[in-house]
């Protein structure tokens, strides 16, 4: 009987009055607060990917575009550098290249000497002195040293020493060229690419410039009977 | 007919509570309105995000499958700017080729009665030994080597008379 009196007290038509549209502000409330917190953080995480996916999408394009920029130019390119900064020994190339130089000069060269390699600093670049010596006339010394400079492999000259006699004139030269290990690895997929600068268009110009090795590729001949030394 | 309301008075809510109750009634309206609205919108958001998104990973499949094909390219373009460093780096060693280049100017300038018997190339440095016939032309040889202006310093290493063969100076030319 109490209880009954108590619950008519509590659910008085005041009350009645108010609970439907408080419940219903309760629920609005808390449908709110879920799926906004829920919704905002879905739509911050969705609009980062987006941002990062049109990044990348930049990233590539315009990686496209230079690569498709350099195609036509790039097999020459690499000619000229890999010859003037060759991965392997490039003492060997330069001797040859100072034979055929010296014989346009109408010089003799001669007492030709190749150092060991050396690791020159840092940047993986290492070091080989070829020492030579050339006789013939005296302007053509002059102008085959000043030729040099135009040769693949580039070269530094280290020294030069020129003495003239009433035999004819000598050169004792010493050159120094280089050599680098060529890249191993391709940077990641959605990393940018640089084009080349202008500072680099001229290096590039320059190094095009440059006298390049001649290479001869000999063909494997076919084996021959031999004769029989016994018969 | 006139309504008549037999329920007792005690069991009715007060008139302004009915008005309040009301008005919340009309703000739950507004802000279930309100609600809708912002939650189509987010929707619509969310899809418009997504659609975006989906383009633009098959833009990027298609840049990749594009890359990919110029794979060769991409591998010299590497290798062209590695050896540019690098040959820039040769490049900016000292080197006798200035020096080569000196030589060849000051050859130029050697005129009959004047030899060059010894020329040594260093890096920074050429050192020269010439042979003159005579006074009148050792000064004419000298005033056309001062005239050309190459040469940041000209020292004179020695400078000796011999009969036999006229004058024999040394000279050291350094233009860096």
């Amino acid at each position: 009987m109490a209880q009954s009196d108590l619950s008519k007290k509590l659910l008085s038509p005041n009350v009645k009055a108010f609970m439907g549209p408080v419940g219903l502000l309760l629920l609005l409330a808390i449908l709110s607060v879920f799926a906004f917190r829920f919704g905002f953080a879905k739509i911050s995480e969705q609009r980062q990917s987006v941002a990062t996916a049109r990044q990348n999408e930049s990233v590539l394009s315009q990686k496209e575009s230079i690569l498709k920029d350099v195609q036509s130019g790039v097999p020459s390119y690499v000619k000229a550098v890999a010859a003037a900064l060759p991965e392997k020994n490039p003492s060997l190339s330069m001797v040859s290249q100072l034979r055929i130089l010296s014989g346009e000069k109408g010089l003799s060269l001669g007492n030709i000497k190749v150092g060991s390699e050396i690791a020159a600093g840092g940047a993986s670049i290492s070091e080989v002195d070829v020492t030579f010596g050339i006789e013939g006339p005296a302007a053509e010394i002059v102008s085959f040293l000043a030729a040099v400079k135009d040769l693949a492999p580039v070269s530094t000259i280290e020294k030069a020493k020129i003495n003239r006699s009433s035999i004819g004139t000598r050169a004792d030269i010493t050159l120094r060229v280089y050599k680098s290990e060529f890249p191993q690895k391709l940077p990641s997929l959605t990393e940018p690419a640089r084009a080349l600068t202008d500072d680099e268009k001229t290096t590039l110009t320059k190094l095009s410039a440059l006298r390049l090795p001649i290479f001869s590729e000999l063909t494997p001949q076919g084996g021959a009977v031999r004769e029989n030394p016994f018969e | 007919m006139a309504a008549i309301n037999l329920l007792p008075k005690d069991l009715l809510p007060s008139a302004g509570l009915i008005k309040t109750a009301k008005l919340l009634k009309n703000l739950l309206t507004l802000g279930f309105g309100i609600f809708t609205i912002v939650l189509v919108g987010l929707v619509a958001f969310f899809v418009l995000n997504s659609i975006s998104l989906r383009s633009s990973t098959a833009r990027q499949e298609e840049l990749k499958n594009s890359i990919k094909a110029l794979e060769q390219t991409e591998q010299g373009l590497v290798l062209v700017k590695d050896r540019l460093t690098k040959v820039k780096e040769v490049l900016a060693k000292d080197s006798g080729a200035e020096e080569v280049d000196n030589l060849a100017k000051v050859s130029s300038l050697t005129t009959a009665g004047v030899d060059l018997t010894e020329a040594v190339v260093f890096k920074e440095e050429l050192d020269t030994t010439f042979n003159v016939s005579d006074a009148s032309v050792l000064t004419s040889f000298m005033a056309q080597i001062i005239a050309s202006g190459d040469y940041k310093r000209i020292d004179l290493n020695s400078f000796s008379f011999n009969p036999s063969v006229g004058y024999l100076i040394s000279l050291a030319f350094i233009s860096k």
